[in-house]
């Protein structure tokens, strides 16, 4: 199912201060939209990449 | 998403037919026409069944008659040409974007076996992609049912595939919570829910991985759990209190708004059963005083002819009386006894000679005069009763006619009250559903008010383990805090929690703004499609997006519409539904206008028009109901219209 535009700006709006949680939120909208079995290693994956990302982002 | 054509074959009336859908710039109608039972049903059922495996569109008489699938005029065809198998086949050709997609499902049947005809193997469902380029891919099992729930999720096929009647039962009670839960799946409201759900599992698994490396964040972690299960299990019993609430409420609303007018049918019954008894009282009242009159006139005749002779013969002993005329009353038993005791029975002396000739003489001259006289004082008596009787008469017989008018009276007003009551039951045709319309009524106001109790407690055990849940999570974030093995593992709590608090409120926004939205153009497209422009003010949506109709005088007055409003409610739903989701689908209607009168087909055109600028429709219709007033708009608007005929009363084939 193609992803709903709406949510991802209201997402998009609420975490304008936290892109990396953006991203995050975001990502998994995208990875729900496809259908997927087992999802917990993607989602401890999708985790610990935002997490970096945003260790990163604040240590610049 | 749109159909590009749909290809038909041996399946039901159909041998081999195919739809074709071109795009319009300006309009996506296209208009199928084709009498009763040519087959704009099964063209439904065909779509359905190539993508769900499903014919949620036949009729009661398909299902009775146990049809097969299978087209018979192939089979025969089959036979004559001496094969032995013949494949029932759809295949749904549509396009997303640039995606090329082609569904096909396929079932052999067996023709030469001992049956006339049997499915000789399985269904095979594949759906093949390809893109511009090319670069085909042909999916089969999950994968292939991925690429249905992509585009056209079977859980909410009914709002892109329906029939009239559908459109008439829209929003009947049994559907509660699934409109909801379609319009969520629709707007991807539960692709929210499903990530903090899921964030929150993952949380959890965060939190005990913690636990592992210190008992105390164990043991905490162990009571958040607890907690956290005991929560969610608090508001599932919220929810299913709050749904059964709302459904008791609807029902209320709904069976009062049936009972308008009637709302005490049963207290009128009660009524008039109590009148019945009252009636048949009084009847055997007025009975018995008839017959008290019959007596009475019948005893007062003889009364009343006596009474002249009575009054005077009462007169003459009266006058007699005073003239000293009749003799006194003697004793004559005791002046015999005292003749033959020769003693004076009162003074008791001896009686003398003269004495004794005295009472002979008296006794004599007594004789005949005591006889007289004893006559008259035993008939006065009864005169003087003919005399009473006689003059009570005029008062008695009052009294009667008075008793009589009373219960005439009474009879009459019962006899008007009964017959009010008689046309007011029996302007209700349907008193057995009005019946069972109160008393669930009544049965669901009980059950409201004992819900709201457990509602009231249940919040109360909420906001105990919320408060519970909050000090669980200080004291964890304390414990992590202290543990410096645990940083790492705090800080992806913590950010899964900010990513799951803020799904949270998308979510929340997300329910409220699609609700707002599916009121408004709910509204609007309703405004658009009725006839009636000063008669509805608004349309409003309940929590699980059940339908109001608000009166312009300010009731709700749903339950009250009519089947064309009814049609019309349900299709303005549906297309807002299509606006506000987003969800770039197809809408199918077959015989949408059934219910639907002259005038409103003019505004549903119309307002079809204008949604098909932006989405593809495709409608079925009878001759008939593609009356001249919506032809002239489908026909300068459709891109394509087909007319289907039954050839030789087995194939479906285009006119």
């Amino acid at each position: 199912m193609a992803l709903n535009k709406t949510i991802v700006k209201k997402v998009r709006e609420k975490t304008a201060q936290e892109p990396a949680l953006g991203d995050f939120i975001v990502g998994l909208l995208e990875y729900e939209s496809e259908t997927h079995g087992w999802f917990k290693a993607d989602y401890n994956s999708f985790l610990e990449k935002a997490c970096e990302e945003e260790e990163s982002d604040a240590n610049s | 998403m749109r159909i590009l054509s749909i290809d038909i074959r041996n399946y039901r009336q159909y041998q081999s037919l195919s739809f074709m859908f071109p795009e319009s710039k300006n309009s996506d109608i296209h208009i199928i026409i084709a009498q009763n039972g040519v087959g704009k049903t099964n063209l439904l059922n065909a779509i359905t069944w190539c993508l769900y495996s499903k014919e949620p569109h036949l009729g009661d008489e398909d299902k009775n008659r146990g049809l097969p699938k299978l087209n018979l005029t192939a089979m025969d065809m089959a036979r004559a040409e001496g094969k032995d198998t013949v494949m029932v086949e759809v295949e749904i050709r549509a396009q997303d974007d640039n995606q090329h997609l082609t569904y096909k499902r396929s079932l052999p049947f067996r023709i030469n076996g001992p049956e006339p005809f049997e499915e000789a193997a399985k269904e095979k469902f594949t759906v093949t992609t390809a893109t511009a380029v090319g670069d085909p891919k042909v999916y089969e099992g999950e994968e292939a049912k991925n690429y249905v729930n992509k585009y056209m999720p079977e859980k909410v096929r009914e709002y892109f595939y329906f029939d009239g009647e559908q459109l008439n039962n829209y929003f009947v009670s049994a559907r509660k919570g699934k409109v909801r839960d379609a319009i969520f799946n629709i707007s991807q409201v539960d692709v929210l829910h499903r990530i903090y759900e899921r964030i929150g599992e993952i949380i959890k698994d965060k939190q005990r991985e913690a636990g592992a490396k210190t008992p105390d964040i164990a043991k905490i972690t162990n009571e958040l759990s607890d907690v956290e299960t005991q929560l969610l299990s608090i508001e599932t019993k919220i929810e299913d209190l709050e749904d059964q609430i709302a459904k008791s409420e609807r029902i209320i609303k709904e069976n009062t708004e049936y009972l308008q007018g009637e709302d005490n049918f049963p207290e009128l019954e009660k009524e008039y059963q109590e009148l019945k008894a009252k009636q048949t009282n009084l009847t055997n009242e007025i009975k018995e005083l008839m017959a008290s009159m019959y007596t009475f006139v019948r005893e007062m005749k003889l009364t009343l002819v006596f009474y002249e002779a009575a009054k005077k013969t009462l007169a003459i002993i009266a006058m007699k009386e005073s003239e000293n005329a009749l003799p006194p009353n003697i004793d004559k038993e005791m002046l015999q006894k005292a003749l033959k005791e020769h003693t004076c029975t009162v003074c008791n002396q001896s009686l003398s000679a003269d004495g004794e000739e005295f009472i002979k003489k008296l006794i004599e001259s007594f004789q005949v005069s005591s006889k007289t006289s004893n006559l008259l004082m035993s008939i006065r008596s009864e005169l003087e009763r003919i005399v009473r009787t006689a003059l009570s008469y005029p008062e008695e017989k009052k009294r009667m006619k008075d008793k009589y008018k009373y219960l005439t009276d009474q009879l009459s007003e019962v006899g008007v009250n009964l017959d009010n009551i008689d046309k007011r039951i029996n302007r209700v045709s349907n008193k057995e559903e009005l019946r069972l319309k109160h008393n669930e009524r009544e049965e669901h106001e009980e059950l409201k008010k004992q819900n709201i109790e457990k509602l009231g407690v249940a919040k109360d055990q909420l906001k105990k383990a919320e408060d519970r849940k909050t000090k669980l999570t200080t004291d964890l974030n304390k414990a992590l805090a202290k543990d410096m093995e645990c940083a790492k593992l705090r800080q992806l709590i913590d950010f899964a929690t900010n990513g799951r608090n803020i799904i949270a409120e998308v979510e929340t926004d997300m329910m409220d703004e699609v609700r707002s939205k599916m009121e408004e153009r709910t509204t609007y497209y309703f405004n658009e499609l009725i006839w009636k422009k000063n008669t509805y003010d608004r349309i409003k949506l309940d929590k699980d997006f059940q339908l109001d109709l608000i009166h312009k005088d300010g009731y709700s007055c749903v339950g009250t519409t009519s089947a064309a409003e009814r049609a019309l409610l349900a299709l303005s739903f549906t297309l807002a539904l299509h606006e506000v989701s987003g969800f770039n689908s197809l809408l199918f209607i077959d015989t949408p206008v059934a219910r639907v009168s002259d005038l409103n087909r003019i505004n549903f055109a119309n307002v079809l028009c204008e949604v098909s600028k932006n989405k593809q429709l495709i409608m079925t219709f009878t001759p008939d109901e593609y009356s001249p007033e919506i032809k002239k708009i489908f026909d300068q608007a459709a891109k394509t219209k087909v007319e289907l005929a039954l050839h030789d009363e087995k194939i479906t084939v285009l006119k």
